[in-house]
């Protein structure tokens, strides 16, 4: 896969004054159209978390799961997975956090959806259009064509880490959702259009 | 604090010396000291400041390297028991013991989940909060169905100790005068919300012989002058208490007692000092102290005492008492009834049922309330139930399902994300906390062999549930959703716990029963004022003490328990009776 070198380049930027052409850079091997108001949304808000070097994933499949994510959870009005580095959460918290097992589990999810790709496609996941990469995650959620429901147990378990890294950042608890760190007693009765947003911090 | 308080060796003979420094023992620390003893409480585990130690408190979620969660090695390596408590994360790690260091052993096929604090406060500092007071339906249990020994105290024994010990801890709830959960001296109890209140009206017409009331909790909703004289403030509900609560809103040794007994100062506290047993004299019939085991440094040491208070967990002080063999007391100190270690009980827990309760979209709550709605026990208290003896609670709240929910849920996507955002439905969930019999074969004893690090016999803990508890948890599931049904819930799911391997015995954190009150020496080991039959200055207040399980959360009942039993000892010492 030809965009690996250019993808694991685009993860070593580290200077603040060169992040607004990374994300570009980054947004265009994702195969994101970002507005340039978008772009202001991603560079006021991520900050230089893009690791260096990858702990788990290799970098096509840290490319892949970035996709994935943001297909999950793409930047509208806020940054959407891959402008929080939900990938490079996934990264570290697979090779940390979970069993061998589970890190196994996770990339044969990989493997089957590149396999389905490739019989639907002809063509590797991230080679893939993004209409191409629609059809393939509703169809996993459906467990048809070719995937079966030991996939789509994969594919939850795909969404619940996404929206475990996206909403337990900065950006997803505060910006996406609405955060209070201290709120100062329990109102029972409190209508949901006095915050207009679900509770970053719910229980 | 001065150099004074926390000591290492001492020849000095104390008025008391209180062992562990949980719910039991910061109470007890409290008052021996305030009615004058010079008091050492002894601790295994470290010191543990109040606020300056609560480093997990507040910390973002962003900002941790696991968002919270934990490397896995490291949980597999040392936290593979205290994983299980819902309580446990990165945030809350220092405050549970490493199961590495403290193993234990259970029968093949009998997994028992032992949960533990290792710190001054010990698991006052991770308890769930909830209080209630037991009653006489409780105190007659055992003698009205023959299981168990009867105890040697009535609700009017214990009555005002229970309001001694709420008026400082602070306790919320709502007057109900319901026979079988009596009231306590409250401060304002928590709000339901919109959709709680609703279901209550519902509920509480379909079911006229039962109540939804909030559930009771050591919180200050309403600081009174002397909570804010102990530099204690109002609860700001942000439900991360295990974590420590810098606010001191809820009630921990930290936040409560031990202020109160550094105060008068008459205490001295030891910490990393592992009791290895009670000394006991054969010539006076009388515990003299204890021996520890400094965990630091392997040494060995004696602490001396005319009282000794054992408050170091129920398993704790038994593993203690078991060790503390002499020529007088081969299977254990105070141990002359052979009960010692049997009649293990513990509460059911995991049964019940959720469902989904349509519309109320506009409605919501802000805060993250410590604790839920409750419903008391209703069964086998007019009429018999025919499949099970002794009764149970339901606890459950109405909360809107939250991010973590969705992934349960297809769909991806701006639209999806958009979902998320505007919150999910309303979901309500009731599950109980099940009363258990005491039964001689629920036992923990000395392993024969196995020691660990420090040299101290493991406990060997053999727990099972019976026909009893299956029934009743079948009963909880059917009874939860049949409830949910009543008010108009949908998607009800039931949840029932059929085996030891679907939730573990001891998980609920309510072990108690191993050191059992009673009337008589023969069939128990302490009487209706925590004294041991056999030894007139040995006390145990901890939950080892219970003669029967009830279906209420059990800690209130410790402390009341704890300080009638200080108050007593008192006495007796003036006396010279002890």
């Amino acid at each position: 896969m030809q965009h690996n070198n250019n993808f694991a380049d685009a993860l070593k930027v580290e200077s603040e004054s060169s992040r607004r052409a990374a994300l570009k850079q980054m947004a265009l091997l994702f195969g994101l159209s970002l507005s340039a108001q978008s772009l202001d949304v991603l560079a006021a808000t991520v900050k230089a978390t893009m690791p260096l070097t990858t702990k788990f994933f290799t970098p096509g499949q840290l490319q892949m799961t970035g996709v994935i994510a943001d297909l999950i959870l793409p930047t509208t009005d806020t940054p959407g997975a891959i402008a929080v580095n939900v990938h490079g959460f996934l990264d570290n918290y697979l090779a940390e956090c979970v069993s061998k097992y589970d890190q196994e589990k996770f990339l044969n999810g990989l493997k089957k959806i590149n396999s389905i790709a490739d019989s639907k496609f002809h063509k590797p996941f991230l080679s893939c259009t993004q209409k191409q990469h629609i059809q393939l995650l509703t169809a996993i959620e459906k467990s048809d064509s070719g995937f079966t429901p030991d996939d789509k147990n994969f594919f939850t378990q795909f969404k619940s880490l996404t929206l475990f890294g996206y909403y337990t950042s900065e950006v997803g608890a505060t910006q996406e959702l609405a955060y209070l760190a201290i709120p100062g007693g329990y109102q029972g009765n409190f209508p949901f259009s006095n915050i207009g947003k679900a509770w970053a911090l719910n229980w | 604090m001065d150099n004074n308080f926390y000591i290492k060796k001492s020849a000095k003979i104390f008025d008391a010396i209180v062992v562990g420094s949980g719910i039991t023992g910061g109470w007890a620390a409290k008052e021996l000291t305030e009615k004058g003893l010079k008091t050492l409480m002894v601790e295994r585990g470290r010191p543990v400041e109040h606020r300056t130690d609560y480093v997990g408190e507040g910390v973002q979620t962003w900002k941790l390297p696991h968002r919270n969660d934990m490397n896995h090695q490291l949980v597999e390596d040392q936290y593979f028991i205290q994983r299980q408590c819902y309580a446990f994360g990165d945030t809350s790690k220092q405050f549970f013991m490493n199961d590495r260091d403290y193993p234990y052993s259970t029968p093949e096929g009998k997994p028992f989940s032992w949960i533990r604090g290792n710190q001054l406060g010990g698991k006052s500092l991770l308890w769930a909060r909830q209080s209630y007071r037991l009653s006489d339906y409780d105190f007659n249990a055992n003698l009205a169905d023959g299981h168990g020994v009867d105890w040697p105290i009535r609700y009017k024994d214990l009555e005002q100790w229970y309001s001694h010990v709420e008026r400082h801890a602070g306790i919320s709830g709502s007057t109900e005068n319901i026979p079988v959960l009596p009231d306590s001296v409250f401060l304002p109890p928590f709000e339901f919300n919109t959709v709680e209140l609703a279901l209550k009206k519902k509920f509480e017409a379909k079911f006229p012989d039962r109540k939804m009331i909030m559930g009771r909790c050591a919180h200050l909703t309403k600081p009174e002058p002397h909570h804010l004289e102990q530099g204690r403030g109002p609860c700001q509900a942000r439900n991360e208490c295990h974590k420590g609560c810098s606010f001191g809103a809820n009630f921990t040794t930290q936040s409560s007692t031990l202020p109160a007994a550094v105060k008068t100062g008459n205490l001295s506290v030891a910490t990393n000092a592992i009791v290895h047993s009670v000394i006991y004299d054969p010539k006076t019939n009388r515990a003299k102290g204890v021996r520890i085991i400094d965990s630091e440094t392997m040494e060995t040491r004696e602490y001396f005492g005319k009282l000794v208070f054992l408050c170091a967990s129920t398993l704790g002080t038994t593993q203690i008492m078991l060790n503390s063999i002499s020529e007088r007391f081969p299977n254990g100190i105070a141990n002359s009834s052979g009960v010692l270690g049997h009649y293990l009980m513990d509460h059911l827990y995991g049964s019940g049922a959720y469902g989904r309760i349509e519309g109320f979209e506009d409605d919501y709550y802000s805060g993250r309330r410590p604790t839920t709605p409750y419903i008391p026990n209703f069964r086998n208290v007019k009429e018999k139930h025919p499949g099970f003896l002794r009764g149970y609670s339901l606890a459950g709240a109405a909360a809107r399902e939250s991010w973590a929910n969705f992934a349960y849920k297809d769909g991806f996507g701006a639209d999806f994300k958009k979902q998320i955002r505007n919150a999910g439905s309303w979901n309500f969930s009731l599950h109980g906390s099940g009363e258990m019999l005491p039964r001689y074969d629920n036992q923990v004893s000395l392993h024969p062999t196995l020691k660990d690090k420090w040299g101290m016999p493991q406990l060997h803990i053999d727990a099972s549930f019976t026909e009893n508890d299956l029934k009743m948890n079948e009963d909880i599931a059917n009874t939860a959703a049949e409830i949910l049904e009543a008010v108009g819930a949908k998607d009800i799911v039931k949840q029932v716990v059929r085996r030891n391997e679907d939730r573990p015995f001891g998980l609920s954190i309510h072990e108690m029963g191993t050191a059992r009150m009673g009337r008589d020496p023969k069939t128990s080991v302490l009487n209706g004022n925590n004294q041991t039959h056999d030894i007139p200055n040995l006390f145990v207040t901890d939950g080892a003490c219970m003669t029967s399980n009830a279906w209420q959360n059990p800690s209130l009942t410790y402390m009341a328990l704890t300080v009638r039993a200080c108050d007593y000892a008192t006495k007796q010492l003036k006396l010279g009776k002890v």
